[in-house]
């Protein structure tokens, strides 16, 4: 069973995305924060996902991907991220973090639920 | 002289002029600053010396002499810096002067030797003693070729020597594990006298943080505490972030157990040490906790209890009248025959007894009491089957819980029902009716005569009566006997009906409630094992609610019973299987059964078809419990008859 993490300073966005991840049947685990979710990912080094959102208190979460990416067993980990704008500049810093997919708010659940799956059967890098 | 030559002395004579103003300008100048790092060094709170290899001073600052107590720095010069010791601390000054010479000739021209440094008392005759931290080195500011001199600078350290000595007094006194480790994981440098009581040990510094603290307490830790110290062992070398982020796993209090045996809890806070950026040590602080622990922990256990007995009081208010009624009667007779038991030393009776109290107390949902009989029937059971048999203290102390908790629900009932208590007066006019009928058998035994005289139809009919005072019609048992099927049936999503056919049948009140642990076990073993499903029933053709019917029949000094339900009856090869599995009989004696001996099976001690043990039943006690009881009431084997659908089972029981 794939172990998703998600990072959203909004209960309710959070409380969505965890139902529709349950459909699935992924274990899904929340962060409310940016280094809420640095210490959620830090103690569960077997994670196959992160979504997260930009715009959070504490730390944002292009920090917090940066971050994840020094914790050994998550430098591959794919992680999505979840804003209301995406401009080229985020994306540039994006692409640094190395997030791997943007999602648009208010997202189509199905097609988001197409594009997880896909990723998770995508070999990562740093499992030989 | 030329013009020429008169033009170009006269310019000479300017420019010679010029290049005197200027010199005159530099020295007076490199007075100037000479004099003023003069001024600096004389006014330098650290004594300063140039002396020669005896010691003789040729030049010091107001430091210096204010500490050979001579007035001007001026009268220092040819005194010699050996007043300063005594004759033993002079011998360590001589040899440091010697180090300093020998090395410089040993260096390499144009290298500034960092001189030697150490710490010498001074402690010569009519001198304050005090604590000077010393720098030697030569001094370059003279040739060679006269003998070397060297530059001393001594720093008063008392002040400080004292407050380390007061800092390490505090150390040694304050109740804290203090102490630093590195990033291998080893304590470094001083730590508080408290470290050594907390461990029992030694000599900590440099022994191995994790296995001194964690090594004897990881067995009792969590596995997030047990992370936690992975995390931590990781931490050195990182941004402070990553501190903030694992803080939360870190252990914050172990559990150590120490030589004498007794457990000990210690507190442990973590404060991260920087070094440009990144944790480079870390503090932690240590405290023995105990008794903190130890009140927070009866303070919660407080609240527990709290919890309960709100719990309990809910559960009461939840059950309806009638099911309290009848669970407190079934109750307060099986606790009255457990007693009996107990004092006979009968474990497995006392293990049916169990049993059923736990089937009433959860068609009555007192959650708190079935969850009690549950873990000790949890705890009796293996040793019963084990050893046959339940040692006596064991018993005794397990009825006192069961006891204690049916004191504290009559209690709580009386509470509620502020003062209605029905049970008790029911229990007093039963106690009431008994007596009478004790003096009724004493007047039949001594007056015989009183029942021929006159009269002896009035006093016959009332000695009827008074026989009859306890007796109670079977039917009374019905709306108990209804809740709990009704109640069984919901809990494992089956629907159920109970016909009884028993009109008119009066039995005495003794009689009637042992007839009533029956019932309850044949009833919820009808439900759980006999009757299916409302799906697998539509299934089969069946109508959605099984039916169990109870029918009595009275002749004389007997009463003989039917419990038949309409069910899937049980499959012989199953219990065949079983019986083998368990144990319970031979291959050889089993082949040569007939199919009623087969079914007679279900009767042992330890059967169960259940593959799970469920709440409900399957621990293979209930049905031999009821042979049991059938027994003590004078009836003879319980038959067991396979119908289709379901199945029969019949007893009589006999009374005097």
């Amino acid at each position: 069973m794939a172990k998703i993490l998600i990072v959203d300073d909004s209960d309710t966005l959070r409380i969505q995305l965890k139902n529709l991840l349950y459909e699935s049947r992924y274990e899904v685990l929340e962060g409310s924060h940016g280094l809420d979710g640095l210490g959620k990912a830090q103690a569960n080094r077997d994670l196959d996902l992160i979504i997260c959102d930009f715009n959070m208190p504490e730390m944002d979460g292009i920090t917090m991907s940066k971050k994840v990416r020094e914790i050994s067993g998550l430098h591959d980990v794919p992680i999505f991220m979840l804003t209301t704008e995406s401009t080229a500049e985020l994306k540039a810093l994006g692409k640094e973090a190395g997030i791997m997919a943007w999602i648009v708010k208010p997202y189509n659940a199905e097609k988001l639920k197409g594009v997880i799956e896909k990723v998770l059967k995508m070999p990562r890098k740093g499992s030989v | 002289m030329t013009k020429l030559e008169q033009e170009f002395f006269k310019q000479n004579q300017l420019l010679v002029a010029q290049n005197l103003r200027a010199s005159h300008k530099i020295l007076t100048k490199l007075e100037k600053s000479k004099a003023s790092t003069e001024t600096m060094v004389d006014s330098l709170p650290d004594c300063y010396f140039v002396i020669d290899s005896k010691g003789r001073i040729l030049k010091g600052n107001i430091s210096a002499a204010s500490l050979l107590s001579v007035d001007a720095m001026d009268e220092l010069i040819n005194k010699s810096i050996r007043r300063l010791f005594r004759i033993e601390t002079w011998n360590i000054f001589k040899s440091k002067m010697d180090i300093v010479i020998n090395n410089n000739e040993i260096e390499q021209e144009g290298k500034i030797s960092a001189g030697e440094s150490f710490e010498l008392v001074i402690d010569g005759e009519g001198i304050e003693k005090s604590y000077y931290l010393w720098n030697l080195r030569v001094f370059s500011g003279i040739s060679d070729r006269r003998s070397r001199l060297i530059c001393a600078l001594g720093r008063d350290i008392t002040q400080i020597r004292q407050y380390e000595k007061q800092l390490s007094q505090i150390f040694s006194v304050i109740p804290l594990g203090i102490i630093t480790i590195n990033e291998t994981g080893f304590i470094e440098g001083p730590y508080s006298a408290y470290m050594e009581y907390l461990f029992d040990r030694k000599m900590i510094s440099g022994t191995n943080f994790f296995d001194l603290v964690f090594k004897e307490s990881l067995k009792y830790m969590s596995k997030m505490e047990q992370l936690g110290i992975v995390e931590l062992k990781e931490m050195f070398g990182k941004e402070p972030v990553w501190f903030e982020v694992s803080k939360k796993r870190f252990p914050n209090e172990i559990y150590c157990l120490q030589k004498n045996g007794d457990g000990r809890w210690i507190g442990i806070t973590y404060h991260p040490i920087l070094a440009e950026g990144v944790i480079a040590q870390m503090l932690i602080i240590l405290d023995e906790r105990t008794e903190i622990v130890k009140a927070r922990r009866e303070q919660e256990s407080r609240r527990n209890k709290e919890s309960l007995m709100i719990q309990r009081i809910m559960d009461l208010q939840r059950c309806d009248d009638a099911t309290l009624a009848s669970s407190f009667e079934d109750l307060d007779s099986l606790l009255i025959r457990m007693e009996a038991v107990l004092r006979e030393g009968d474990a497995r009776g006392y293990c049916n007894i169990l049993h059923g109290i736990k089937g009433v107390v959860r068609t009555a949902g007192f959650s708190y009491f079935r969850n009690l009989t549950h873990d000790i029937e949890d705890e009796v059971l293996p040793i019963l089957a084990e050893k046959k048999t339940l040692p006596t203290t064991l018993m005794e102390q397990k009825f006192e819980l069961i006891n204690r908790e049916w004191k504290d629900l009559i209690k709580l009932r009386k509470m509620q029902t502020l003062g209605g208590d029905d049970i008790s007066s029911y229990h007093s006019v039963v106690q009431k009716a008994s007596k009478l009928k004790k003096i009724l058998k004493e007047i039949e035994n001594n007056y015989p005569l009183l029942f021929k005289g006159d009269g002896k139809e009035e006093l016959s009919k009332l000695a009827f009566e008074i026989k009859h005072l306890t007796n109670r019609p079977l039917s009374s048992l019905e709306p108990r006997l209804n809740t709990r099927a009704k109640r069984t049936a919901a809990y494992l999503g089956k629907k159920v009906n109970i016909e009884f056919d028993w009109e008119k049948i009066f039995l005495d009140e003794k009689i009637i409630s042992q007839l009533s642990e029956i019932f309850i076990h044949l009833i919820a073993n009808a439900i759980d094992h006999g009757i299916e499903s409302v799906d697998e029933r539509k299934l089969k053709g069946k109508v959605e609610n099984g039916t169990i019917k109870i029918v009595a029949k009275k002749s004389e000094n007997e009463v003989s019973f039917e419990f038949s339900d309409d069910g899937r009856g049980i499959d012989l090869d199953v219990i065949r299987t079983k019986a083998l599995e368990k144990n319970l009989i031979e291959l050889a004696e089993l082949d040569r059964m007939n199919v009623e001996n087969v079914l007679r099976l279900i009767f042992k001690a330890g059967f169960s078809t259940h593959d799970k043990i469920t709440d409900l039943s399957g621990r293979g006690i209930g049905l031999d419990s009821v042979q049991q009881v059938v027994s003590r009431l004078d009836g003879d084997d319980v038959k067991v008859t396979l119908l289709d659908p379901g199945m029969k089972f019949s007893f009589l029981i006999r009374f005097s």
